[in-house]
């Protein structure tokens, strides 16, 4: 069957009323009568006809509860049950091509609540999307494929969410679209939102410090531009490969039109790529990223003018079948690799190494009674030098998690 | 064969990109023939058989 007549079969379907005995009453829906008052010829028309209408509001979500027990240099903080997030997801299809999608986040209990993502868009072609509202930056992979579900690990990777800042979504508006021809896939997107400010190198943290930025309550309403963009290429049989930029000034440089200081700019490139080894169906993940950010020079360099840092999951199924009622229940087993460099550079003074840099790697096993749902047992060791390279502090300990889309 | 466009991982509705059919709520992706490629979804769309009667394209929906 060729595409077009896919599409257009897909058209009668929901188009057309189709009354038949046994049809599953899901996919009815009666007609609304606007007006009461017909004549006999129009009563043709008048009968309670069972139409196809659009798909009602889906609601769904994920959830995610942790156990942990962490030390750091052998000071253990205890056993900690931690109820990480709750996502509550919301679409609706509003007509034919116009859809409503949106991601409510409730972090630690109720206290935070964030509109994570919430987009109307508007299909004109298939490589032609109109998507505005709060969108989600598309850098790196990880900030739009972040649902928990999703990986083996507990954690979110730390560079993805401490430097780069994961989940970032800004009030905005962009185009997406993606092509398709046999075993390729093209896809682009590329937005104009509101973007960061200077609590990036004024914070509590006294380090250049991106997530800074979000604890800004008004950035969905006014502050600086930031422009973002990402192209996507996937074959079927190789993986995906995905190159992004955001930048854009992030300081306040004139207030009532004063100039305060020059404009100050902050730009982030990223690759990121994803593939599953033929028969071993090994699959691997993992996103790389480049931080650039024009610190005044009155500030000293603990505050880094450049940071780069990125993981790789390596995931290897070890077990797929049947495990008590599951019919196709999962196992794996995966390591995570990461590393984040707060401050890339020299001393001025010195010439020695800005330390400030992070490794850790994180071993997991996880089991998944189906794709939605996942039970994942880590251990992070992880290795962290101060500004001096003074020896590291090291951090161990076990992680069990539960994640699962609802 | 006719293809209900509702993702069976949340409900959305699906999109379509040249023969493959893309959630745009989760990633979830789907054959033409409603298998589904790439989760999260676990299961395939839901079809209809079609009949061609005298011109006349038929879905049934039972
Ligand atoms: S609703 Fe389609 S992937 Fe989640």
């Amino acid at each position: 069957m060729s595409l077009k007549q896919l599409q257009f079969l897909i058209f009668i379907l929901l188009s057309n009323g189709i009354v038949l005995a046994q049809i599953d009453s899901a996919l009815l829906k009666k007609v609304q009568q606007d007006t009461a008052i017909g004549m006999n010829m129009d009563a043709v028309y008048n009968r309670p006809f069972i139409d196809v209408g659009k798909f009602p509001v889906s609601l769904g979500g994920y959830m995610e509860v942790n156990w942990q027990h962490l030390g750091t240099d052998g000071i253990s903080e205890g056993h900690q049950f931690q109820a990480r997030r709750l996502t509550l997801f919301v679409a609706s299809s509003i007509s034919k091509k116009i859809k409503f999608l949106s991601e409510i986040e409730f972090e630690e209990g109720g206290k935070e609540i964030a509109i994570e993502f919430a987009s109307i868009d508007v299909e004109l072609l298939p490589l032609l999307n109109l998507r505005g509202g709060i969108i989600m930056n598309p850098i790196g992979a990880f900030n739009q494929n972040h649902d928990g579900p999703k990986w083996e690990f507990t954690d979110r990777p730390i560079s993805a969410t401490q430097m780069l800042p994961a989940t970032l979504s800004n009030a905005g508006f962009g185009l997406y679209g993606k092509y398709y021809s046999k075993d390729w896939m093209f896809g682009y997107e590329t937005y104009l939102s509101s973007g960061f400010d200077s609590s990036i190198i004024s914070n509590p943290e006294n380090k250049t410090f991106l997530p800074a930025s979000k604890e800004n309550a008004e950035r969905f309403e006014e502050g600086n531009t930031l422009f973002s963009a990402k192209i996507g290429l996937l074959n079927n049989s190789y993986g995906e490969i995905g190159v992004s930029y955001m930048g854009g000034v992030y300081n306040t440089f004139e207030e009532d039109g004063i100039v305060l200081d020059k404009k100050r700019r902050l730009d982030v490139f990223a690759v990121d790529f994803n593939t599953t080894l033929p028969k071993l169906n090994t699959f691997i993940t993992g996103e790389w990223a480049w931080v650039k950010i024009d610190v005044p020079a009155t500030f000293t360099q603990q505050f880094g003018n450049k940071q780069q840092g990125g993981f790789i999951d390596i995931v290897q199924p070890v077990l797929k079948r049947k495990i008590l009622d599951w019919d196709k229940a999962v196992v794996n087993l995966s390591c995570r690799l990461e590393y984040v460099d707060w401050n890339v550079g020299k001393f001025n003074e010195t010439n020695g190494n800005i330390g400030e840099d992070l490794w850790s790697i994180m071993p997991a096993i996880s089991f998944r009674p189906t794709q939605q749902t996942v039970i994942r047992l880590n251990y992070r060791y992880s290795n962290q030098k101060d500004i001096l390279s003074n020896p590291p502090s090291k951090t161990a300990g076990f992680i069990l998690g539960i994640s699962s889309y609802f | 064969m006719a293809l209900l466009m509702r993702c069976t991982h949340q409900g959305t509705e699906l999109q379509v990109f040249g023969d493959k059919l893309q959630c745009p709520a989760h990633g979830s992706k789907f054959a033409n023939n409603g298998d589904v490629t790439n989760g999260p979804a676990s299961s395939g769309l839901r079809t209809f058989p079609i009949v061609i009667d005298n011109q006349q394209l038929k879905v049934s929906l039972k």
